[in-house]
């Protein structure tokens, strides 16, 4: 199965820096650590003092999962992490726990793909990866904001 | 996958840089080294741009940033050395031998440093730190033309050695940051190249800067290792708060993040061992409206008690 998604060709503005701390959906996403209970997870918080809450424990217990690279593409927060099962891959939130998941195991099984320069392109996200088997090379996914949160519906495009 | 551009290995693909409706990048096929390539997102319309060092040599793009109709790049193609160069996906060419001879324009950055400050658009001008053969390295700008292509001011700092740290747009004008230090505002013309007068002293370094609204937020460190925040309007820097580290000994601000009129960012703590090395000790989200009083933190990273601000 290959993540690839040919679109209408469309103007682009700059591209948005990566960032371990991005605002998506009226909440700032973030990572942080509470190394008692989760070890270094994605959070989100409205803004105000004490409004912080885990989005999901992707690493369950203490260990890190250290998500990093948040990037917004197409209206879907994209990033990477490592759940200590795939290695860190490509993942995609829409705020919630149950929204939370791995949109592909690029390299299979617990080698991680070394994804590289997310940047936005035509409502995609090209980046460069491993896949174990070819290489560093340039891939491309679409998130699909209109999606259910069925696992295949996300990679709706990625069978096209 | 888009394509499998190196068949016998990963391409490397890297500087990926969105213009107009292509993405440019530089990757390796094996048979040309690193050079300049562009996708649209299919495999079909994947293609490499121009064997710019001819041979298995590569120029090595890099600098990639759009400029209206054209790409423009850094690259070295064997003769002139790293120079200005511009694309549109069939023409590609030089814009300007800045430095003369085999040496490129980077000549004189050491190579533990990172080779470029990232260069900057504003509006139809793109401003970079170049040397020629008679300057040293200072502000450049370019529209993409080689008449258009000229240093901006010989040294706006007067006798310092200059190394422009960061380049950044605020309010229609390009703010620089020389020697770590130093904030220079510019409209692109030398008479217009000021440095930014500042109301305190003792500022150690200056590594961040980050527009919300009408302020510029510039995060820094002051007395040793003490995260703070300044802003300025373009007339005068002040001194917004320094962050409390209570039993750590210094704190370094990052990610910074504007939403609406507010600045939220990261603060790390910071826990010292030698000169050479600052182990984490966590890190917290704050918030800043550009006055002391409102600059609070949102949610703590390590439980850990403060102490009282020193703003």
């Amino acid at each position: 199965m290959k993540i690839s998604k040919i679109g209408e060709p469309q103007v682009v503005g700059n591209v948005p820096p990566l960032e371990s701390l991005i605002h998506f959906n009226g909440y700032l996403y973030y990572d942080t650590a509470r190394d008692d209970e989760f070890g270094r997870e994605l959070w989100r918080t409205d803004g105000t003092v004490g409004g912080g809450r885990i989005v999901k424990d992707i690493r369950i217990g203490t260990d890190h999962s250290d998500p990093r690279s948040f990037l917004i593409v197409n209206s879907a927060l994209l990033f990477t992490v490592d759940d200590g099962i795939h290695g860190r891959e490509l993942w995609q939130s829409d705020g919630t726990g149950a929204g939370t998941r791995l949109v592909m195991d690029i390299n299979p099984g617990p080698a991680e793909s070394n994804i590289q320069h997310m940047t936005v392109f035509n409502d995609m996200l090209v980046f460069s990866a491993d896949d174990g088997v070819h290489g560093q090379e340039l891939w491309a996914f679409k998130p699909n904001p209109s999606a259910s949160l069925d696992g295949d519906m996300w990679l709706h495009y990625a069978d096209e | 996958m888009i394509l499998d551009i190196h068949s016998a290995g990963g391409s490397d693909p890297d500087n990926l840089t969105p213009c107009k409706d292509l993405l440019f990048f530089s990757a390796t096929d094996g048979e040309h080294g690193t050079e300049l390539w562009f996708t649209d997102g299919t495999t079909d319309q994947t293609k490499f741009v121009l064997d710019i060092y001819p041979g298995t040599e590569s120029s090595e793009p890099e600098q990639l940033i759009c400029l209206d109709d054209w790409l423009l790049f850094v690259a070295n193609d064997g003769m002139h050395g790293k120079e200005l160069w511009r694309t549109n996906g069939e023409v590609s060419e030089i814009v300007k031998d800045i430095h003369p001879g085999e040496n490129g324009f980077d000549i004189g950055l050491n190579d533990d440093e990172p080779r470029f400050t990232p260069m900057k658009r504003i509006e139809s001008t793109v401003y970079f730190v170049a040397t020629d053969i008679v300057h040293g390295l200072e502000l450049w700008k370019s529209d993409g033309t080689p008449q258009g292509t000229a240093q901006v001011d010989d040294d706006p700092l007067g006798s310092y050695i200059s190394r422009i740290t960061l380049l950044h747009e605020f309010d229609g004008r390009l703010y620089a940051v020389y020697n770590w230090k130093f904030l220079v505002q510019s409209d692109g013309t030398a008479e217009g190249t000021l440095k930014v007068p500042i109301n305190y002293t003792n500022q150690d370094q200056i590594y961040g800067l980050h527009t919300v609204s009408d302020q510029l937020f510039v995060a820094g460190l002051f007395r040793l290792r003490r995260g703070t925040i300044f802003k300025t309007n373009g007339e005068l820097m002040t001194r917004v708060l320094t962050l409390p580290v209570g039993r750590w000994h210094g704190a370094e601000i990052s990610d910074m993040t504007a939403v609406g009129d507010l600045l939220y960012f990261k603060r790390t703590l910071l826990e010292y061992h030698s000169a050479d090395d600052w182990a984490t000790a966590g890190s917290e989200l704050w918030r800043s409206d550009g006055t002391s009083d409102g600059t609070v933190r949102v949610t703590e990273g390590v439980n850990e008690v403060f102490g009282e601000y020193e703003g």
